[in-house]
């Protein structure tokens, strides 16, 4: 038999918070981690009904539950469990998973609830939501961008062409001894189309020019910590480990946070599929700087890429995979130019996984 | 004398073409190390130079060549976005820029 003062103690000790009530819904225990949770002391609940902890509208139901319950002996969360809504003190809701028993005691019938907080939990997994919800509409952007610019760019060049030998030889036509004015008359019309689809090019140029990298201060620690998490919940099943070495979280660097979270998000994914089927499951984040650079290196422990694969992982529309997060290296690199760096494949080495490099040109402003 | 440096096959000629119809007389280069071992211009020649070349950047070409002593004229040409323009011109010159797509017009105000 526990004696009184040491089960309160263990109910003091308990993470989760601990309530029981009688068939009044009438509190009678409430262990310490209620009174962080909720607001309220001990003394100022205990002897109270236990719907002050509800937001009004379930508090008003809460003794017509128990009754229901006493009558009928049909559970809604009694064994069962559930995630409800309480009230802390300051009138802030708070998310709880709450577990419920009963026991028949000498002074009647009682219930048992055991309360877990989620506040931080759902905070985490809003965090995390939102990380990815912005990853995914920048890898779509970012997909027409490129491919805006690259639309832009390599029509530019034969249009260049065709307006230039259009006009040379409409003046041709015109210093000719006998100018043959309908031949004269159709190549003017050409060029007029070939200005509307050079303006049509610097329309698409503009669309695209809004979109240069935002550059702004931003731990690159806490960047490198957030895509591990983002990967990791992808490869909660198949026990990889991702880790990160750089544990320096004053540096801050000028970047574009979530366009080099799509690359660092790419790589990582890739190395953790890379891995999957390795006796040793690893993925290893690590940081080296020199006066000019940082470099980021994603390392894994996979079969490594030999020259013939290195030699197709850059160029646009190669990838093999086509869902999930990835933004394809060739997307990646070309991110990676536009902030004035580069993104490389370390050669191939027997025995060896493989080994991306992000390299970030550090300047003026970013600060150590 | 009208020097032009361009990569792409076509537009080089176009361009070569359209200042021949015009009687002036220029040399074109496939990239700028060709220019740099061939050419001589001199300070009232023009030079076009693409942004985007293979092997030297069009950029550190346009910086070689306007330290030269009797330095010519220098225009970028380039189908870059404008944001990559300003990052690769080098800072120190005043180099003018032509964008692509262009009309013959757009050229013929340097020479």
């Amino acid at each position: 038999m526990v004696s009184s003062s040491c089960l309160h103690s263990v109910l003091d000790t308990a993470v989760n918070g601990i309530i029981v009530i009688d068939d009044n819904g009438t509190i009678l225990i409430y262990n310490r981690a209620c009174e962080n949770m909720f607001g309220y002391k001990s003394a100022e609940v205990v002897g109270k009904n236990v719907n002050t902890l509800m937001p009004s509208a379930t508090a008003k139901q809460h003794d017509q539950f128990i009754r229901n319950y006493l009558k009928s002996g049909d559970p809604k969360v009694v064994g069962i469990g559930r995630e409800v809504v309480g009230r802390h003190k300051d009138g802030t809701e708070i998310p709880i998973e709450l577990s419920v028993g009963e026991a028949q005691t000498e002074s009647g019938h009682q219930f048992i609830g055991v309360l877990k907080d989620l506040r931080a939990t759902k905070e985490y997994e809003e965090r995390l939501r939102v990380l990815q919800s912005n990853l995914v509409t920048m890898t779509r952007v970012n997909a027409l961008d490129e491919m805006g610019a690259a639309i832009a760019h390599e029509v530019n060049q034969p249009l260049t062409a065709l307006m230039l030998y259009l006009q040379t030889a409409a003046r041709r036509a015109r210093a000719a001894d006998q100018p043959d004015d309908p031949m004269i008359s159709l190549m003017d019309k050409a060029v007029v189309e070939a200005e509307r689809a050079g303006q049509i090019i610097q329309r698409m140029r503009n669309f695209v020019e809004r979109q240069a990298p935002q550059c702004i201060g931003t731990g690159l620690a806490t960047l490198i910590d957030d895509c591990l998490e983002l990967v990791r919940v992808g490869h909660e099943a198949d026990d990889v480990e991702f880790i990160s070495t750089f544990v320096d979280y004053n540096y801050q660097l000028e970047l574009d946070s979530v366009q080099i979270q799509q690359i660092l998000v790419n790589l990582i994914r890739n190395a953790g599929e890379a891995v999957k089927d390795q006796p040793v499951k690893q993925v290893v984040v690590s940081v080296e700087r020199d006066d000019d650079n940082v470099f980021v290196k994603v390392m894994d422990t996979g079969p490594g890429l030999d020259e013939e694969a290195v030699s197709h992982l850059f160029k646009a529309f190669t990838g093999t995979k086509r869902r999930g997060l990835g933004i394809g290296l060739a997307i990646s690199r070309s991110i990676a130019q536009n902030h004035g760096g580069d993104l490389l494949v370390e050669p191939y080495e027997e025995g060896k996984g493989a080994t991306f490099t992000l390299r970030l040109p550090v300047n003026s402003k970013a600060t150590s | 004398m009208i020097y032009i440096v361009e990569d792409d096959v076509s537009v080089r000629d176009a361009i070569a073409r359209m200042f021949e119809s015009l009687e002036l007389s220029c040399a074109a280069f496939a990239d700028g190390e060709s220019f740099l071992s061939d050419a001589s211009p001199r300070i009232d020649d023009t030079v076009f130079v693409d942004l985007h070349l293979p092997g030297l950047a069009g950029s550190d070409l346009i910086e070689k060549v306007a330290a030269l002593d009797e330095a010519p004229q220098i225009v970028a040409i380039s189908g870059q976005p404008l944001w990559k323009i300003t990052r690769d011109l080098p800072k120190i010159t005043t180099t003018p820029v032509v964008r692509k797509p262009l009309k013959e017009q757009d050229l013929l105000v340097y020479v």
